[in-house]
């Protein structure tokens, strides 16, 4: 999931093929049912980036590749996305989470790689903490 | 049936370019500064006209397979080119002139044989002086569909790149993410023929019909063989438009799903 994501129609209920699979999921990061018709040109970027999010899981990957996912949003957002990415992770989901918080990598990640000065550093992760199975 | 024409003389024609110095003179009047080309244009037209004319004759008079089959290669692949340069953004190497010219050429040629071996039953069905007209007539209209539906195609995968890439990412295949831009793409490329089979008749006599019918053919007769040509320059275009669109999705992405901008040219300059 790229740092802006893109968009292919004109409502939010017209990028997910199950809305009933999707609401529930939607439910967790905040939007409310009627959220199906809300057009995407209305959205604010934090709302644009946990759509996005929810859009890509509900496709059921084996991998997840995310690109600051919670860089625009607010604290309680970002909590919402860490448990519910948490949760996916100990249901076997792998993800590589490219983030610049610190903190956040301390309570997502298993295994941390650092980049500094354009080489890569691995750092010794622990596992998540935000959430138990 | 018995046909009548006026058969023009160069003084005639000498007559009529007073038009375009009138126009020529208006551009130096109003300081347009168009009056160079306008005189350019008017020149090359008549050198050009004239010499396809003389061309003109000597393949109608040899009816020969080789020749006839070289002059249709040789509008083919000068149009090719015009749809080459017509591109705004275009598609790397030999593509660029290669799609829209075979697909031109597979549409045009197709079409024509169509007519020529159904509805026209020239003998021999090669004869010239049916098939050179109508394969020009259905390839004038096949070059601007096609035109249009790869320079739509090019710049609305530039315009829309994230949001093909978003339904690529979530295991969409490469025709299903194209699918919006290819619509788009073969609509711009049929609109000028539904326009143009909309408002034939009532706008516009179109220019074969008005001719046959200076030169003597009765307006019904001109009527059934200009019906006759719209509904082969809609086939032309709609088959090379579809070719040439789905070609340059193919071009555009790869078989492991990607979009693949890279295989286009920077924008051209205008």
């Amino acid at each position: 999931m790229p740092a802006e994501p893109g968009w292919w129609a004109e409502t939010v209920g017209e990028h997910f093929g199950n809305w009933t699979a999707a609401a529930a999921a939607l439910g967790k990061l905040g939007f409310p049912e009627e959220a199906k018709s809300w057009p995407i040109a209305r959205l604010s970027t934090g709302e644009r980036l946990r759509l996005a999010l929810v859009r890509a899981l509900i496709v059921g990957p084996k991998a997840l590749l995310l690109d600051e996912p919670t860089a625009a949003l607010d604290l309680a957002s970002v909590e919402a996305v860490e448990s519910l990415i948490a949760d996916r992770i100990w249901a076997g989901l792998a993800v590589l989470w490219v983030t610049h918080d610190a903190g956040q990598a301390r309570r997502i990640a298993r295994r941390q790689l650092v980049v500094e000065a354009g080489s890569v550093r691995e750092e010794v992760g622990q596992w998540p903490v935000t959430t138990s199975p | 049936m018995a046909s009548y024409y006026v058969t023009l003389s160069y003084w005639d024609l000498a007559l009529a370019s007073v038009l375009v110095l009138i126009d020529a003179g208006l551009s130096l009047i109003f300081g347009l500064k168009i009056h160079r080309n306008l005189l350019i244009a008017a020149i090359r037209m008549s050198v050009q006209l004239t010499l396809i004319g003389l061309v003109l004759t000597a393949l109608f008079s040899l009816v020969s397979p080789l020749w006839t089959g070289l002059a249709v290669l040789a509008m083919i692949l000068f149009a090719g080119q015009e749809v080459m340069q017509r591109q705004d953004r275009r598609l790397s190497g030999w593509w660029s002139f290669g799609l829209g010219t075979g697909c031109m050429m597979m549409a045009s040629v197709l079409v024509t044989a169509f007519a020529l071996l159904t509805a026209i039953r020239p003998s021999p069905w090669y004869d010239p002086r049916y098939a050179i007209p109508l394969l020009g007539m259905i390839l004038g209209n096949c070059m601007t569909g096609i035109a249009l539906g790869l320079n739509t195609l090019t710049t609305s995968l530039m315009l829309r790149r994230s949001s093909v890439e978003a339904q690529l990412m979530l295991g969409a295949t490469r025709w299903d993410a194209a699918a919006p831009v290819t619509r788009d793409a073969l609509r711009s490329a049929l609109m000028p023929t539904i326009n143009s089979m909309s408002a034939t008749g009532l706008v516009s006599l179109p220019g074969m019909m008005t001719g046959q019918i200076l030169s003597g053919v009765p307006p019904v007769e001109a009527v059934k063989y200009q019906i006759l040509v719209m509904f082969l320059i809609a086939g032309g275009t709609g088959f090379g438009a579809v070719a040439a669109v789905l070609g340059g999705v193919y071009r555009l992405t790869d078989a492991r799903h990607r979009l693949r901008l890279d295989r286009l040219t920077a924008a051209q300059p205008i």
